[in-house]
């Protein structure tokens, strides 16, 4: 894997918990520069997917590609320096500041020239000022997505896997927010974007994975657009 | 280098923290103390009674104050979900373990190099002549308190009645090192009739412990926090 860029691909991907099948069978391609909306109804098998491309949940059954290598054992840890992943929850350190918990992480990534980094992540979601020298248990919620999309963003992933990226962001935020997606997108990032604000993912997504019960029910471009691809997919 | 780069970034960090909110610390110190004026207030006033006494009354103190520590070890991690931030970095999940394991012994020695003045100081028993390998003991034990504790405390992440759950799941498990060290301090105070009375097997023995538990952790951590 040498190239600046490459698509996530699925094989009947599964995985059940006792009995229970979260997703079933998934086979599907990410390509590069590309923002999937991955949406279902709760329970349909969405965050369980999310966990399984992060490396953070095992599949039961199929098999994970980032380009051409299969991700298990060695290889999962390999890749995680591509990962960059938004979840329900914040992710921070609430008694560090938000400088504090860019360097943290930036240096368990590695990057190089990191305070210039740190800064222009900062930047880049509008955290300026006193914001960067309190701790973050003194933000407000949608401060603390910006801070938590910088987290995501600022390794420069090639794979950002995003499950409810606009909780707490008010217009601005949320403005601001799908302009990061899109400049991602144009850097050749695979961008998987599970939300249930179907007007803002639907600015940015160019392709949709509809998921109910674990399993497919429509992969491919939004035609007409997201919400009427959405309502039918599920009532099919 | 990646591997001693990461234990300095997370115990860093954790450092960092624990100075700024002074939560585990205060609260282990707080409990250090209040045990160890139950035990003197409960006790007598004969310093011969109390040397008796004084092997576990030192062992509770490192059994209660190190279950609590390593009870918050990835507590604050859980709190806002930060703990899947870090094991979904490319960092050896193995360096990030050995940073909480040195956390927590730290937390535990300096509890300990409170509590114990002040028990021998209430309790009216002279350890000057055994203090160099008590000292010893005491590191031991809790670097196996440390090893057995941290990686079980990962599995509190997230779980329900997790301050019942982990000292249910850490007390059977520590039983060795706690009779090592028990036992190994009673025959260094004159106080236990043994089947040795050489305490440094009672050392040798914590040490095995050590090392096996701290290896079986360490290869064993990357599995345990994956669903």
């Amino acid at each position: 894997m040498t190239a600046a860029s490459f698509a996530v691909r699925t094989e009947g991907l599964g995985r059940a918990y006792d009995e229970h099948y979260a997703l079933i069978g998934l086979d599907a391609t990410f390509p590069a520069g590309s923002v999937t909306a991955l949406l279902g109804p709760n329970g349909a098998g969405k965050s369980t997917l999310i966990g399984i491309l992060s490396t953070l949940v095992r599949p039961t059954e199929g098999a994970l590609y980032f380009g051409d290598m299969r991700l298990h054992g060695a290889k999962a840890r390999m890749a995680r320096q591509y990962v960059g992943y938004v979840g329900h929850r914040t992710m921070l350190y609430k008694p560090l500041t938000a400088k504090e918990n860019l360097q943290f992480f930036g240096k368990l990534y590695r990057i190089k020239d990191l305070d210039a980094r740190v800064d222009a992540a900062l930047a880049d979601v509008g955290l300026a000022g006193d914001d960067l020298e309190r701790p973050v248990v003194g933000f407000s919620r949608g401060m603390m997505q910006r801070l938590t999309l910088a987290r995501a963003l600022l390794p420069t992933p090639r794979v950002l896997l995003l499950d409810e990226p606009l909780t707490g962001l008010d217009q601005a935020g949320v403005a601001l927010a799908l302009s990061l997606f899109e400049r991602a997108k144009a850097r050749g990032a695979v961008i998987i974007v599970a939300s249930h604000d179907l007007e803002a993912i639907g600015r940015v997504a160019d392709r949709a994975l509809i998921l109910r019960r674990g399993r497919k029910r429509h992969l491919g471009p939004i035609e007409p657009d997201l919400a009427t691809l959405y309502r039918t997919s599920i009532a099919a | 280098m990646s591997y001693l780069h990461t234990v300095r970034t997370v115990l860093a960090k954790d450092l960092r923290t624990e100075l700024r909110s002074k939560e585990t610390l205060a609260t282990l110190l707080l409990f250090g103390g209040v045990l160890t004026f139950i035990l003197a207030f409960g006790l007598s006033n004969d310093p011969k009674m109390n040397r008796r006494i004084m092997p576990g009354a030192i062992w509770l103190a490192v059994l209660f104050t190190g279950t609590l520590g390593v009870g918050r070890t990835f507590a604050r991690e859980a709190e806002d979900g930060a703990f899947a931030a870090l094991v979904l970095s490319p960092a050896p999940r193995s360096a990030i373990l050995l940073a909480k394991i040195i956390v927590n012994l730290m937390m535990t020695l300096i509890v300990m190099a409170l509590v114990l003045p002040l028990m021998t100081m209430l309790l009216r028993v002279d350890l000057t002549d055994v203090l160099g390998p008590l000292i010893l003991q005491l590191i031991l034990g809790s670097v196996g308190f440390a090893v057995i504790g941290t990686p079980l405390a990962v599995m509190a992440v997230g779980a329900r009645f997790a301050e019942v759950l982990l000292p249910m799941v850490i007390f059977p498990l520590v039983v060795p090192v706690l009779i090592a060290g028990v036992k190994g301090t009673g025959v260094l105070l004159g106080v236990t009739a043994s089947v040795t009375e050489e305490p440094t097997v009672w050392l040798q023995m914590m040490l095995a412990f050590d090392v096996f538990y701290g290896t079986g952790g360490l290869l064993l951590f990357e599995r345990m926090v994956s669903e």
